[in-house]
């Protein structure tokens, strides 16, 4: 069964996302359907250039080729380097080999979050919010586009001891804390996170919604 | 008379409870010509380069002609019984605000002032924006 709303995987299934997470969304969709756009483009290019120095050198006289072909790798690596960024903005990797539930996914502020947390190693189990906030990002004066960044507003994590056998692990929601919200310029949203002691990658988090 | 009209909002009572009452008042700090002077109650979301009135409860006209120094106006406005607490963190603001301006020829001068609910969220790394 799904954790997670389509498309959103910050949302649990039924909940509607608000503007900007519709906006972001498509934008990754947009970043991942162009990472191969950029692979045939750096591959037609690196072609280009090596073949203008086969060319080139073929003639009588002509330069040598090697050059040429230091180019089209050069040009290859740049596009490759660019569609990779682009693919991993839209697909974020996840630890491998981890395995999170979670009994409910509609909760309240002040609730208790139960979690079974599975993989091999010493792993911890946080309960984590993130909020998403709309600026101006300005390369140059005459060009500032609207990003959404986001920031851990709050977290917590327990370690899960004996998470090879599957225990159920406790974590509390804070009565007063941030709640989920879609929103136009910002948006708060709650998950649970699994991850190895000492590792900074997460295994595929399970959201929530956290009503106020 | 033709001058820059400067406002301050004050509001009593904070932390409010959904449901409550906003009552407050505005100060003319600096008068001015004006068509009328209106508050505004709404919930708004706010970051460094973005602010979006996500829900527009109530307005009052308070008062209508040329605003004189010093002059206080009392307003009252109600909070929905739904109303959402405030969260403020080092990067936006989701809550409350009375927003005064006036309508005058030309840029309408405005301010904000944030409404704490109870039950809000503020991280402690913040500092407590917009400043009013």
């Amino acid at each position: 069964m799904a954790v997670a709303r389509e498309g959103h995987p910050h949302l649990p299934p039924g909940r509607e996302p608000g503007p900007q997470s519709r906006r972001t969304s498509t934008g990754r969709t947009l970043g991942g359907c162009a990472a191969p756009a950029f692979v045939v483009a750096g591959v037609v290019g690196a072609a280009m250039v090596a073949g203008f120095g086969v060319l080139l050198g073929s003639l009588p006289g002509g330069p040598p080729s090697w050059p040429f072909f230091i180019g089209a790798a050069a040009v290859l690596a740049f596009f490759w380097l660019f569609a990779r960024t682009m693919w991993r903005g839209a697909r974020p990797r996840y630890a491998a080999g981890l395995e999170l539930q979670v009994e409910r996914q509609e909760l309240r502020r002040g609730d208790r979050v139960a979690a079974i947390a599975s993989g091999e190693g010493e792993l911890e189990v946080g309960l984590v919010c993130t909020q998403s906030f709309d600026v101006w990002r300005r390369i140059s004066d005459s060009s500032p586009s609207r990003v959404t960044n986001s920031a851990s507003v709050w977290q917590q994590w327990v370690p899960a001891p004996h998470a090879a056998l599957g225990q159920r692990i406790e974590l509390a929601l804070p009565p007063d804390g941030p709640y989920s919200y879609e929103g136009d310029c910002v948006s708060f949203g709650w998950a649970v996170v699994v991850r190895r002691v000492g590792e900074k990658r997460i295994a595929e988090p399970v959201p929530l919604w956290v009503a106020p | 008379m033709g001058g820059a009209v400067r406002l301050r909002v004050e509001v009593e009572g904070e932390p409010l409870a959904p449901g409550a009452a906003v009552s407050g008042r505005v100060v003319v700090e600096d008068g001015g010509r004006a068509r009328s002077l209106s508050v505004r109650l709404a919930f708004v979301e706010r970051t460094a380069d973005f602010e979006k009135a996500a829900r527009d409860v109530d307005t009052q006209v308070l008062a209508e002609g040329d605003l004189a120094e010093g002059t206080v106006v009392a307003f009252q406005l109600r909070l929905p019984e739904d109303a959402l607490p405030q969260v403020a963190t080092a990067h936006a603001r989701i809550g409350w605000e009375v927003r005064a301006r006036v309508d005058r020829a030309g840029p309408d001068p405005t301010v904000d002032q944030p409404v704490d609910l109870l039950q809000g969220y503020t991280a402690p790394d913040r500092e407590r924006w917009p400043s009013g």
